[in-house]
């Protein structure tokens, strides 16, 4: 705690785009694709590789008065998690659960809770409706052809 | 390549779909206006001397010897796509792989792997995985009067539209799951030509004991739905994002598994005529407010 509390974001390697209150990121070197809520979007964009975590809440307590130290290493564990993070830079995060974070809020403060989504984008055979010829497969329904030929499971193909 | 071109030298012709430009040659002059059958609409023949990507069709004549197999061949480039003795297999699988290729190097459109039907001049699209009922949703708005976008691909260009992509729905046999083909015009309901803007996105997949409880999603999350079941995402993500955020920006964003297609039409079609119905009404309030300020 303290020194070695300068959050490092890999903001440089993703892509992020504004929607309404909340960000989207798309990570180029995993594929996946992050959406984070008002508060979680609020602490990533805070972290710069210099501010510490008490000076994150402190700016953050400005925006929204429901914040604390508590939400903020919640959050970034949530970032961290979803890899969105340099990971020597995190420091220790909160050992709340947002079931907890919930039950101290009673309720009111739902939107200050942090919340990160993240899904794998897909290859663009991964996204078809059925695998076209050649590509590798393990049933006949797979293949836009039908016909998925080969020892089955086994280096078979669409044909 | 050239002595397939040697083979294939009978006829051609090049066309445009969505920015992407394709050749076809053929064997023979009598198929070529099969091949052109399975052009969707929206395509253009053009003149272009550079393509894409150039199928070449060796259909095979009639055999000289009895007991002889007939087999047509479909070369993509130089590579052999297909050889079968069906030609309307032939045909499926050129139909099939061009889409694909489209789909995935429109330079112009996002192509999401959803179903879309068009209901009162505005578009629902339903994106999901394969197997997640799409085709099912698709079907059952078809027979409530929808007019038929697309059965496989949501076409959304920069403003967020979608636009068209008819070809014959894919839907499985409950046994074998082998998609048979189906032509909207089967089904007697019309088809769309004009793009549309994004009114719902359903968010949901069959399960048989399931019932449809809808909640609202928010849009970033919607965004990220659709990225989820896009072709071009990885290839031009900064292009796919802000194509996939203007598709949703003013659409209402349904999730929940369903179990009955009806319940859900039913469901999506009846907020849709109240949703219209405050369109309407605010549209006619406000004026007179702007009179009164």
């Amino acid at each position: 705690m303290g020194e070695n509390e300068n959050i490092k974001p890999k903001r440089f390697e993703m892509l992020s785009r504004e929607v309404l209150d909340e960000l989207l990121i798309y990570d180029h070197k995993t594929y996946r694709g992050h959406c984070l809520n008002q508060a979680a979007a609020l602490v990533w964009k805070a972290c710069d590789g210099k501010t510490t975590v008490a000076e994150i809440t402190r700016m953050l307590k400005q925006v929204d008065p429901s914040m604390d130290e508590q939400v903020v290493r919640f959050a970034l564990g949530k970032l961290k998690k979803a890899g969105l993070l340099l990971d020597e830079s995190v420091p220790e995060t909160a050992k709340i659960s947002r079931r907890d974070l919930v039950r101290r809020a009673g309720g009111i403060a739902i939107i200050a809770i942090p919340i990160v989504t993240s899904m794998l984008m897909p290859t663009p055979a991964r996204a078809a409706s059925c695998f076209q010829v050649l590509h590798p497969c393990i049933n006949n329904a797979q293949c836009c052809s039908g016909q998925c030929v080969g020892v089955l499971g086994i280096n078979a193909v669409c044909t | 390549m050239d002595k397939l071109y040697r083979m294939v030298r009978a006829d051609g012709f090049c066309f445009k779909l969505f920015g992407v430009t394709l050749g076809v040659r053929t064997s023979q002059l009598s198929s070529i206006s099969r091949i052109r059958a399975q052009l969707p609409p929206g395509s253009r023949v053009t003149a272009a001397r550079k393509v894409d990507r150039l199928y070449s069709f060796l259909i095979a004549s009639n055999p000289s010897r009895a007991g002889t197999h007939l087999l047509h061949l479909l070369y993509v480039n130089s590579q052999r796509l297909a050889r079968t003795g069906d030609e309307s297999e032939l045909m499926q699988i050129f139909a099939s792989d061009f889409s694909f290729h489209v789909a995935t190097t429109s330079p112009n459109r996002l192509f999401v792997h959803a179903g879309v039907v068009g209901w009162k001049g505005k578009a629902i699209v339903i994106p999901g995985r394969s197997f997640s009922g799409k085709t099912t949703l698709v079907k059952e708005f078809l027979r409530q009067g929808a007019t038929y976008y697309s059965d496989d691909f949501a076409v959304i260009d920069s403003r967020g539209y979608v636009y068209p992509f008819i070809k014959p729905l894919g839907i499985r046999d409950d046994h074998s799951q082998k998609q048979a083909s189906v032509a909207a015009e089967q089904l007697g309901c019309p088809v769309g030509i004009k793009p549309l803007q994004i009114e719902f996105v359903l968010l949901t997949h069959y399960n048989k004991t399931a019932r449809w409880h809808p909640r609202s999603v928010s849009r970033g999350q919607a965004v990220l739905n659709l990225l989820q079941n896009s072709f071009s995402v990885r290839e031009k993500p900064e292009v796919a994002l802000a194509f996939a955020d203007a598709a949703v920006r003013n659409a209402t964003i349904l999730a929940s598994v369903r179990g009955e297609a009806e319940e859900v039409v039913r469901s999506v079609l009846f907020c849709s005529i109240r949703v219209l119905n405050q369109d309407f009404a605010t549209r006619i309030i406000q004026p007179q407010r702007e009179g009164y300020g």
